[in-house]
C-alpha cells in the first residue's frame, strides 16, 4: 500500500483495482489489475463517475485499429486527483476529464486543433486519446495527462462533471455553425450529444430549437427544445433552418440535416466518427445553388470545454436528467446491456467505480 | 396630427402638423403606438449634432418606435405588410444599391443622406416617430407577434448582438443594460455591468454583477474580479473618453471590445496594449440585420425589455418625459412616450 498525506485523513491508495477490460474484440469482464503509476504530466483520479458512450461498442467490436486489447475503456469520467507532481493540480481537486491530448509540437496542436494531431495515437510523442489508445476512466482509478483536466467549478456534481468531454463536442459544433441570436436551429438526433446541443443552441440565444430523432429517446427530451419532429417527418422542415446540426451518424440524417438548411444557411455533421457511412442521394445543387455552408465537426478543440463546464455551472444546460441508469462497476455488463439495447429510452448509463 | 417639432436647439412644441405623404410603394404609413426616449434623441433636442442631425428645423425626431401599418404601398403590401399589420420601426434604411448596401451593411450607406436616392435614417435627418403618424419604408419596419407589447416593441432597435464568456457592459442606461441582457441570453457565463448611480440598482435588480465606477479604480476591480486577467469581451454603451479607454483596459489579451457609444470628442486610448495583447475593436453603428433575430428572444421573454421601461407619457407631456429621461429622475431608464 503506497499512502499520500492532504490536508484531512490520509489517503491509501490500493496496489490493484478494479476495472472494465476489453480483452480482446469482443470480449468483455470486470478484472482486478495494477492501480497505475503516477508518470511525469499526469495525475492519477480516483474515478467518482463514469459513462459509456456509443463509441465504446465500436472499440469493443474491434473497429478501432489504435486501440491494443487488453484495453480499459471508458472516455466520459469525472473523479478527484489523488497522486499528483505539481501544485497546479493538487491532491483533492475536482476534475472533469476531455479526452483528446495532443502532442503539443505538431503544426495542428500548434493551432489549438489538438483533435487533429498529426501524431495521433503515437504516446511517445506525449499524444493520448483517452479510453481509445490509452487506458480510460470505466476503472476506480485513471492515470490522466494533465492537459486533459478541468477543475470542476464548486457548483458541478462528479455525475454532471462526468459530461466535460460532451459538453465540449456539442459547444464546438455550434460554434462550428457559427449560430447567431436569435436563429432557428435544428438538431438531429436525440442521444446525448445531440441533446446537450440542444439545451446549449438555447443557452446560446437561439431563437427557435427543434429536435428531430426518433422512439422513446425523442420523448424524453420533448422539452428540451422548442418543437421535437420524428425524422419520418422531417420532410416539413425542408429550407427552414438557419443552422443544422446533426449528430444522428447515420446516411439518411445527413441527407435531412442538408435538405433542412434555408439558401445560405450551414450544416454541421458530427454523428459519423467511425468509416463506412457513405452519403448518397444528395442532389448537389442543393448545396452549390443553395450557397451552403457543409462543415464537419470533430470533437472539441481549444478548451472548449472549459467553457461548456462554465455554462454548466450556471445550469444553462441540464445533464443530470440525460443520466437514464445507474450501476455499480462491477455490474457492468448490466450497465452494457441496458445502454446498448437502448432499454427503456436509456440516453446515459452512469457506472460509480 | 400631433407631433413634437424641433424648432431650434433646445427649442421644441408639441403641434399640430400635416399628416405626411403620399405614401410611396415601397413604404408603409404607420400609426404610432409607443416610442422610447433614446440618448441619441436627447443630444438631438440639445442640437449637439445639428447640420447633421438634423439637417434643418423644424424636425420631427424618435427611432425607436412601434406601431400599426395603416396604409401600404403597392409593394410594401406584395411583401406582406397590409393594412393592421404590427411593426416595430428601426431608424436606418439603405439605398440599396451602394458596395455597403450590398454586403448587407445598410448601417454604412454611401448615399447616406440623400434621400433622392433613397437612404433614409428615421428621426436623425428623415422625419421620425414622435408623432402620431409616420412614413418608413419597408426595409426599416418588422412584424412583431401579436402577444408582444407596443411598448415593449419599440425597444427592438436598441437590443444589440454579443458573446463571450466574461463579459462587462460599461455604462449603465438601457443600451448597457441591453447589452449585458443580450450577452447573457446568447451564453455568457458571467455579466458585469459597469456604472453609476440608481441605474446600477437596477442593473442588480436583473441580476448582473455590478461595479460602481464613484467606488474607485473601475479598470482594477474588473481585472481584480476575473482573476487578473481582465474579462472577455467588453462593450461601453456610455461613449466618454474615460469609458472607452477604460473599456479597453478591462479586457484580457486577445480579448474583443464593442463601442456602441457616440463619442462627442476624441478620446486617447492606450494603442500599446492593443498591439502587444492583440486587443479587437469594434465600432458599433446602430444595427443591421439584427430586427429579425432579436424579436423572437423580446417575444419569449429571453430579453426581458419591459423590465428596463421605468415611465410612460402621453406625447404633449413629452417636455416632463424628456426632463425625467436626461436627469434620471426615479432611476429614470427607458421612457416610453405615446401619441
Amino acid at each position: 500500500m503506497r499512502t499520500m498525506l492532504r490536508r484531512g485523513p490520509a489517503l491509501v491508495i490500493p496496489t490493484t483495482m478494479r476495472a472494465v477490460v476489453f480483452r480482446a474484440p469482443n470480449e468483455v469482464a470486470v478484472d482486478n489489475m495494477p492501480t497505475p503509476q503516477l508518470e511525469a504530466g499526469h495525475a492519477l483520479v480516483r474515478v467518482r463517475a463514469s459513462m459509456v458512450c456509443a463509441t465504446d461498442q465500436k472499440i469493443l467490436a474491434g473497429k478501432f485499429p489504435m486501440t491494443r486489447f487488453p484495453h480499459v475503456p471508458g472516455h466520459e469520467f469525472a473523479g478527484e486527483i489523488v497522486l499528483s507532481e505539481t501544485g497546479d493540480w493538487p491532491v483533492g481537486a475536482r476534475v472533469g476529464v476531455e479526452v483528446h491530448v495532443g502532442c503539443g509540437t505538431c503544426d495542428r496542436c500548434r493551432e489549438g486543433m489538438y483533435t487533429l494531431c498529426l501524431n495521433y495515437g503515437k504516446r511517445e510523442t506525449g499524444h493520448a486519446h483517452i479510453g481509445f489508445t490509452t487506458p480510460g476512466g470505466l476503472a476506480e482509478y485513471a492515470l490522466v495527462p494533465v492537459a486533459a483536466l478541468h477543475v470542476l467549478p464548486d457548483a458541478v456534481s462528479f455525475e454532471e462533471g462526468a459530461w466535460t468531454d460532451n459538453l465540449g463536442v456539442a459547444l464546438w459544433s455550434l460554434e462550428r455553425g457559427r449560430l447567431a441570436g436569435g436563429e432557428h436551429v435544428v438538431l438531429i438526433g436525440s442521444g446525448a450529444i445531440g441533446l446537450c446541443a440542444t439545451q446549449l443552441a438555447r443557452a446560446l440565444g437561439a431563437g427557435r430549437v427543434t429536435l428531430v430523432g426518433r422512439g422513446e429517446r425523442l420523448k424524453r427530451a420533448k422539452d428540451l427544445a422548442d418543437e421535437v419532429v420524428d425524422s419520418a417527418e422531417a420532410a416539413r422542415l425542408t429550407g427552414t433552418a438557419d443552422l443544422v446540426v446533426e449528430f444522428a451518424g447515420t446516411a439518411e440524417a445527413a441527407r435531412q440535416a442538408i435538405a433542412m438548411a434555408r439558401r445560405g444557411g450551414r450544416v454541421v455533421l458530427g454523428g459519423s466518427t467511425g468509416a463506412g457511412v457513405e452519403l448518397s442521394g444528395v442532389d448537389l445543387s442543393t448545396i452549390v445553388r443553395g450557397n451552403l455552408d457543409v462543415l464537419g465537426s470533430l470533437a472539441n478543440p481549444k478548451g472548449v470545454s472549459s467553457r461548456g463546464l462554465a455554462l454548466l455551472a450556471q445550469k444553462k444546460v441540464d445533464v443530470a436528467r440525460l443520466i437514464t441508469h445507474r450501476f455499480p462497476l462491477v455490474v457492468f455488463e448490466e450497465a452494457w446491456r441496458t445502454f446498448t439495447e437502448r432499454r427503456e429510452g436509456a440516453i446515459r448509463v452512469m457506472l460509480q467505480p | 396630427m400631433q407631433a413634437l417639432v424641433l424648432t431650434a436647439p433646445h427649442q421644441f412644441e408639441v403641434a399640430d402638423v400635416t399628416k405626411p405623404g403620399p405614401v410611396r410603394e415601397n413604404e408603409v404609413l404607420c400609426r404610432v403606438k409607443a416610442i422610447a426616449i433614446c440618448g441619441t434623441d436627447a443630444e438631438i433636442i440639445e442640437g449637439t449634432f445639428q447640420g447633421r442631425w438634423p439637417k434643418a428645423y423644424p424636425f420631427i425626431p424618435g427611432h425607436e418606435w412601434s406601431g400599426e401599418v395603416l396604409e401600404a404601398g403597392k409593394v410594401a403590401c406584395e411583401f406582406g405588410f397590409a393594412p393592421g399589420t404590427r411593426v416595430a420601426g428601426t431608424s436606418h434604411s439603405g439605398c440599396g444599391y451602394c458596395r455597403m448596401c450590398r454586403t448587407g451593411r445598410y448601417n454604412l450607406c454611401l448615399n447616406y443622406g440623400r434621400e433622392e436616392l433613397g437612404h433614409r435614417q428615421y428621426g436623425h435627418y428623415t422625419q421620425g416617430a414622435y408623432a402620431e403618424y409616420v412614413i418608413q419604408t419597408i426595409k426599416s419596419v418588422f412584424r412583431i407577434p401579436d402577444g408582444m407589447p407596443y411598448d415593449v416593441a419599440a425597444l427592438c432597435d436598441t437590443a444589440s448582438i454579443a458573446l463571450g464568456d466574461v463579459f462587462v457592459a460599461v455604462g449603465s442606461g438601457g443600451m448597457g443594460l441591453l447589452t449585458a441582457i443580450c450577452a447573457k441570453t446568447l451564453g455568457a457565463a458571467r455579466v458585469i455591468v459597469v456604472g453609476g448611480g440608481k441605474r446600477l440598482d437596477r442593473a442588480q435588480a436583473l441580476g448582473f454583477e455590478t461595479v460602481d465606477y464613484h467606488d474607485g479604480d473601475a479598470v482594477a476591480t474588473v481585472r481584480e474580479r476575473t482573476g487578473g486577467l481582465g474579462a472577455d469581451v467588453a462593450v461601453d454603451s456610455a461613449g466618454t473618453k474615460d469609458s472607452v479607454r477604460q473599456s479597453i483596459q478591462m479586457v484580457r489579451k486577445g480579448g474583443r471590445v464593442a463601442f456602441t457609444g457616440i463619442p462627442k470628442e476624441p478620446a486617447t486610448i492606450d494603442f500599446q496594449k492593443i498591439v502587444l495583447e492583440e486587443i479587437d475593436l469594434y465600432g458599433v453603428r446602430a444595427n443591421r440585420n439584427t430586427m429579425e433575430e432579436v424579436i423572437p428572444l423580446i417575444a419569449d421573454g429571453r430579453i426581458p425589455a419591459a423590465k428596463l421601461i421605468t415611465h410612460h407619457f402621453k406625447l404633449p407631456q413629452f417636455g416632463e418625459a424628456l426632463r425625467t429621461f436626461n436627469e434620471r429622475v426615479d432611476g429614470a431608464l427607458k421612457v416610453i412616450v405615446e401619441p
